[in-house]
């Protein structure tokens, strides 16, 4: 459940460690993002320097208004086949405004949902739950 | 001829005596069931028609058997005929996993990979039984409630046993201290 003013992880290497939700694509005021969705966030906190991506034209500042892609949510949903799934934390991939990944890797894991809309994200994750 | 049938004979002649004269009454004084008036027939009577009670086919169910319980019992024969499942997941098989046991989910699709963890509660509802499985995954909790007659689950793998026997049924204090 992404909303106005939810704290995310970011499990790219963009830059960014910790953003906020300032808005959720295609949902009205009432209703909450969930995995698979786009997001506009501002990044909060920044990641230490070793972790950074080496194209600096790739980096983020703090502060910065970027688009983001829900990976993972502590909101358990249920699959088609009845399945529930449940992550422990609220993670994200800051994409472009294309839809592809700024940063170059992906950690950790990410949800299944994302398959067919950000394949790219999929194949950069280590792991697919 | 004994006393007492003679007056059981009399009895009953004196009874249809009495149905005969009752009959006679009635046919002189009742209405004919139609009167003829200017070449047309009035009905006065309306034909008593008897409803037709409708008869239910013999039930198909062997008997003394509870038709919910009978077609639980019929699925899950299909939906596991090795009975491998319920021997894992029902109490009544003695072997039945606990919270805090492990267990994988492997997945009839190939694409999903299996899943490794420990069961965190079995939420018992006849054919819609589900277990809740927890791991870590690149330092990421995760938790999959699974149907466990779900036809999409290929298997369930029986890993290890809990080293001490969990104090709890559901074993939600698996899940990080959110409170810092």
């Amino acid at each position: 459940m992404i909303y106005l003013k939810t704290i995310l992880n970011v499990i790219d290497n963009s830059g960014a460690s910790l953003v906020e939700c300032i808005n959720v694509f295609g949902k009205g005021n009432k209703s909450a993002g969930r995995v698979g969705d786009k997001i506009v966030v501002v990044v909060q906190q920044l990641r230490s320097a070793r972790l950074l991506s080496q194209n600096a034209a790739n980096r983020v500042q703090r502060g910065d208004v970027r688009h983001a892609v829900i990976v993972r949510t502590k909101k358990e949903w249920t699959r088609p086949d009845g399945t529930v799934v449940r992550f422990d934390d609220n993670a994200c991939v800051l994409v472009n405004n294309q839809g592809e990944p700024v940063g170059s890797r992906v950690m950790g894991v990410v949800a299944r949902e994302l398959r067919e809309k950000y394949s790219k994200i999929v194949a950069l994750a280590p792991k697919v739950i | 001829m004994s006393l007492a049938l003679q007056s059981r004979l009399q009895l009953r002649s004196a009874v249809s005596a009495l149905s005969a004269f009752r009959s006679s009454i009635i046919s002189q004084f009742s209405r004919p069931t139609a009167t003829q008036k200017a070449g047309i027939i009035i009905p006065t009577y309306k034909k008593k028609v008897r409803r037709k009670i409708p008869v239910s086919p013999p039930s198909l169910l062997p008997k003394n058997t509870h038709p919910i319980i009978y077609l639980t019992n019929k699925m899950k024969e299909e939906l596991d005929p090795t009975g491998w499942r319920r021997k894992l997941f029902e109490r009544s098989s003695g072997i039945c996993v606990r919270p805090g046991d492990v267990i994988r989910v492997i997945f009839k699709d190939d694409t999903r990979n299996p899943f490794t963890g420990t069961i965190m509660g079995i939420k018992r509802a006849g054919l819609a039984t589900s277990v809740r499985v927890r791991s870590e995954v690149a330092q990421i909790g995760v938790e999959l409630s699974v149907k466990v007659y779900s036809p999409s689950v290929e298997n369930f793998e029986f890993i290890s046993r809990a080293t001490k026997r969990a104090r709890r049924a559901k074993l939600y204090y698996l899940r990080p201290d959110e409170r810092k």
